[in-house]
């Protein structure tokens, strides 16, 4: 616990936030069936479009829907997608970019201008495309969105291991003392996990982003899964008899993007004072 | 004969000032109750180590220090001009007028994005409200008083074009521009290698000659020093330890800290002898010795030197502040 | 610099190629899925094997991409799996709309990020710095979508002042027009905003520590001059080199802002060939939308290379 005592939680304000944030999404993900205080499934047709009230502190939706409910239950919707999202990301990227480092020449100078064009495509768009093929379906938005992670953490992974086989090839040189596995963690682990951290929070901020985004065009979660997108997609018809469908769920998903983002840029402050302006 | 000179107008006055950065318990006084004086079209330099303040002491009279430092006491007078009773503005407008300041590094000093000609004109365009067009034909006219070849075609080129020489040539030129009585040089030659920089010190004296204008010259480089300048000011953490004519100060260094420095100078004339560094570093404000600063890397240090330094005479405008001056005889 | 310019459109053929395959992989990734999603999972093998051959999905892809490709590039997108209507027509007459909001889009992101980025980093770690980088944090976790919602409800439902949606060509009537964009381009604007914002701060924070500025301050320019004369155009190269990445950014934005406000342009067609399945509409219209983001980074990339001499002449040697 001695480096919980040392930081600074004054001074990493913004981190601390960011933490606050994403615990609260986390734990409302997790505890969603105990604090819910309804169903978030079930209808209730004489409680249709009610404003918020002591019994639905957040009203209730066309089909008398618990709002408070769906939103909470919404959050297991983003996390889930986040996590296999950016898992994807992470696992695509390291192997292609560790591919790119080893091998070097002409085949790392395909795959990181490959990386470059996909990272310069607009997400959205080649997330529809890919989910043409796959079906729309939330475990294939998952994947889609996953797949335009890969060229992020792909130019992390490529970097840092050039940079791990330029430190062995020294250490070789050297030849003296320090095992490779020692190295490995003493020397280079500390430099990939800062970046490959930082990276995966902003990540995750856009996948929450990227879900709720086709989900509101309707190709994410399909109803009666409650997600924050298709909450505002259904908001979106009933925005003069019952605006709070279009405000709750936005609020919820602003927050946890501003979560993940605070987390993201309070890690690479504290993790990475260079980057500090 | 400068010298002289210098006793009727002085350029430059700066008197007992100090410089802290921070406030507070947590202040830390770079620059330390110094005093220099530099009489118009002398050249005088300001010798130190990085970390001794001289930069610092350059901006305070700039009126440039950077954000969290502020002049605690003292005055700065540019020709009996109170200069720290001054607004802000009415500095910014002498600022590049009658102070110009030639940078240590010139490639970085220039602007990259702006053609060389507009940007030696620019103080012009500034202080003197000339027209662009005027602005560049003068800095033509300079650009060639500092000996650079085709000034015509060199001002409408960018600063990557030029060679190191040529742009420290150029932060010449631009200083001269409006002829200002006081150039302030920070380290103008330590980028450049020895046969520019020989031209650039040539140009300077030029400067000097021709028109008068005075030189506070900021080095750590004693060898240049020696080429350069009248008189010199050997600063030590924040204070001056010993002031004096050149050639008194290369013949009789009156400070063990001066001593010291000569001894790790290689001579630009003469055999290079074995370099003896001076052992340890320059103290941080907030951790200097009692007294004597130098007290604890002087090899001559006594209990006494706990005391406040004095200043000692030692020749003519020769002021040394070692307390054991006498005793150690000067030259060791 | 016109060297400069060519190879800059020299590269653009085998990036746009490049971007073309990786549209038509990505449709592709599940074999036969066209016909499938077109017709329905109770379609018999008959009518699948029926619509292949119609459509030409039965030749190996290699073939179908040369083919789609080469007409695409001749402005043959091919015709709608649903109506038969050619699409490239489509693409055509729905481009303007899309490119307007675009347009319009970057301009407000551009107008409010570059004076404030640069004033936030000109005051750095002050009051008015931290105000404007916390204004653009939140700003940067607000979805466009959301604040389009919002923007609906404030402006054209509580306080209708602003239509919610529909289009007029701007050529028959500019006004109508105009108003008509003001919600979804402040949409798009604002939110892409965020990141520009904090791009330009960064890129001015550093301009503004460099020697140079030292030296425009000790020739007694003042603040507004060493801003202006000194500091912008230095900072707008790194800017326009990193903003030129993120304009893929702003432009996904489009697809959900023109389906928010009923905008007939591109993104809304994208959105119907998805919802359709319909193959060759979501292809035709997902490629002209790549095509018009590539140009656009390009474009903005050689702004930057014509901004910074260094560049220029790198070229010209």
């Amino acid at each position: 616990m001695n480096f919980l005592s040392k930081f600074n939680w004054i001074r990493h304000g913004l981190l601390t936030i960011g933490i606050m944030i994403v615990g609260t999404v986390i734990v409302a993900a997790l505890t969603a069936p105990i604090i819910s205080p309804y169903s978030p499934y079930d209808l209730d047709v004489t409680m249709m479009l009610q404003a918020p009230s002591a019994d639905h502190w957040l009203g209730t939706d066309e089909l008398g829907r618990d709002v408070l409910s769906r939103t909470i239950f919404a959050s297991q919707i983003s996390i889930q997608v986040a996590l296999v999202a950016v898992s994807v990301g992470v696992i695509g990227g390291t192997i292609i970019g560790v591919l790119a480092a080893y091998f070097g020449g002409v085949t790392d100078l395909i795959l990181m201008r490959l990386m470059e064009l996909l990272f310069s495509f607009p997400a959205i768009l080649l997330a529809i495309v890919l989910m043409a093929s796959l079906g729309t379906s939330i475990l294939n938005a998952m994947i889609a969105i996953g797949i335009i992670f890969i060229p992020g953490f792909a130019r992390l992974a490529r970097a840092t291991t050039v940079e791990a086989m330029q430190q062995q090839y020294i250490e070789a040189a050297r030849s003296v003392g320090m095992s490779h596995s020692r190295i490995l963690i003493i020397e280079i682990m500390p430099n990939v996990i800062t970046p490959l951290l930082v990276e995966a929070a902003v990540a995750f901020a856009y996948a929450v982003l990227l879900e709720s985004a086709l989900s509101f065009l309707g190709l994410g979660a399909q109803p009666p899964e409650p997600s924050w997108g298709n909450m505002l997609n259904t908001g979106r018809g009933f925005m003069a008899q019952a605006p709070w469908l279009s405000i709750m769920p936005g609020m919820a998903l602003f927050f946890c993007v501003l979560g993940f983002n605070l987390l993201g840029d309070g890690l690479r402050d504290m993790l990475d004072p260079h980057l500090r302006d | 004969m400068k010298i002289e000179a210098n006793k009727r107008s002085s350029t430059l006055e700066i008197e007992n000032l100090s410089v802290a950065f921070g406030q507070g318990s947590k202040s830390a006084v770079v620059v330390d109750n110094i005093s220099l004086k530099i009489g118009k079209g002398e050249i005088v330099g300001l010798i130190g180590e990085s970390g001794s303040g001289k930069t610092v002491a350059s901006l305070a009279v700039l009126g440039m220090l950077p954000r969290g430092a502020k002049v605690v006491q003292g005055s700065i007078k540019l020709t009996n001009d109170p200069l720290l009773e001054r607004t802000d503005d009415y500095r910014r407008s002498i600022r590049g007028d009658r102070i110009a300041l030639i940078p240590q590094d010139a490639l970085r000093s220039l602007n990259p994005t702006g053609k060389v000609g507009y940007q030696v004109g620019e103080p012009l365009n500034l202080h003197r409200s000339a027209s662009w067009a005027f602005a560049r034909s003068k800095a033509i006219e300079l650009l060639r008083s500092v000996n650079l070849s085709d000034p015509e075609l060199r001002s409408e080129e960018y600063p990557h074009q030029f060679s190191g020489g040529m742009q420290q040539r150029a932060m010449i030129a631009m200083g001269l521009s409006t002829e200002p009585e006081l150039l302030i040089a920070d380290e103008p030659t330590t980028a450049l290698d020895v046969t520019v920089q020989a031209q650039v010190l040539d140009l300077l004296r030029a400067v000097r000659d021709q028109h008068d204008t005075s030189i506070l010259f900021i080095t750590h480089d004693l060898g240049v020093v020696a080429n350069l300048c009248d008189r010199v000011y050997v600063m030590y953490s924040g204070a001056i330890v010993e002031e004096g004519p050149v050639d008194q100060i290369f013949s009789n260094p009156s400070h063990p800290y001066t001593q010291g420095l000569l001894d790790a100078t290689p001579r630009i004339h003469g055999a290079m002898t074995g370099l003896t560094p001076i052992p340890g570093q320059i103290p941080l404000p907030n951790k200097r010795p009692v007294g004597c600063r130098f007290s604890d890397r002087c090899l001559f240090a006594l209990p006494q030197c706990a005391s406040t330094p004095k200043p000692i005479t030692v020749g003519d405008n020769h002021i040394s502040y070692c307390l054991r001056v006498k005793e150690l005889g000067g030259s060791s | 610099m016109l060297r400069l310019i060519f190879t800059r459109l020299a590269l653009f053929v085998p990036t746009l190629l490049a971007a073309s395959i990786i549209l038509f992989i990505a449709i592709n990734v599940v074999p036969g899925s066209a016909a499938r999603s077109a017709l329905g999972v109770d379609a018999t093998p008959q009518a699948i094997m029926r619509f292949e051959a119609l459509n030409g999905l039965d030749r190996p892809l290699i073939v179908q991409y040369s083919d789609w490709f080469i007409k695409a590039m001749q402005g043959d997108f091919g015709k709608s799996f649903q109506n038969r209507v050619a699409v490239g027509p489509e693409i055509l007459k729905r481009l303007p709309v899309t490119l307007e909001l675009a347009l319009l889009a970057f301009l407000i992101a551009n107008v409010i990020a570059l004076p404030l980025g640069a004033i936030a980093a000109f005051r750095h770690r002050k009051i008015l710095d931290v105000i404007i980088t916390t204004f653009a944090t939140i700003l940067g976790a607000v979805p466009n979508f959301w604040l389009a919602t919002l923007f609906v409800l404030l402006f054209a439902l509580i306080w209708p002042i602003l239509p919610a949606g529909g289009f007029t060509p701007f050529l028959s009537d500019p006004k109508a027009n105009l108003i008509q964009m003001i919600l979804p381009a402040l949409s798009l604007g604002l939110v892409s905003s965020s990141l520009l914002l904090r791009i330009m701060r960064t890129t001015m924070l550093e301009v503004l520590n460099s020697a140079y500025i030292k030296t425009a301050h000790a020739k007694g320019a003042s603040e507004r001059v060493v801003l202006i004369r000194h500091a912008l155009r230095n900072a707008l190269i790194p800017f326009f080199t990193v903003g030129a990445v993120e304009f893929g950014f702003l432009f996904g934005g489009v697809v959900v802002i023109e389906d928010i406000f009923r905008l007939p342009g591109i993104g809304s067609l994208v959105l119907v060939g998805i919802i359709n399945r319909d193959y060759p509409v979501l292809l035709g219209s997902a490629l002209v939308i790549t095509i018009v983001v590539l140009a656009a980074n390009m474009i903005v990339d050689t702004i930057a290379m014509i901004l910074d001499p260094r560049q220029i002449h790198a070229g010209e040697r």
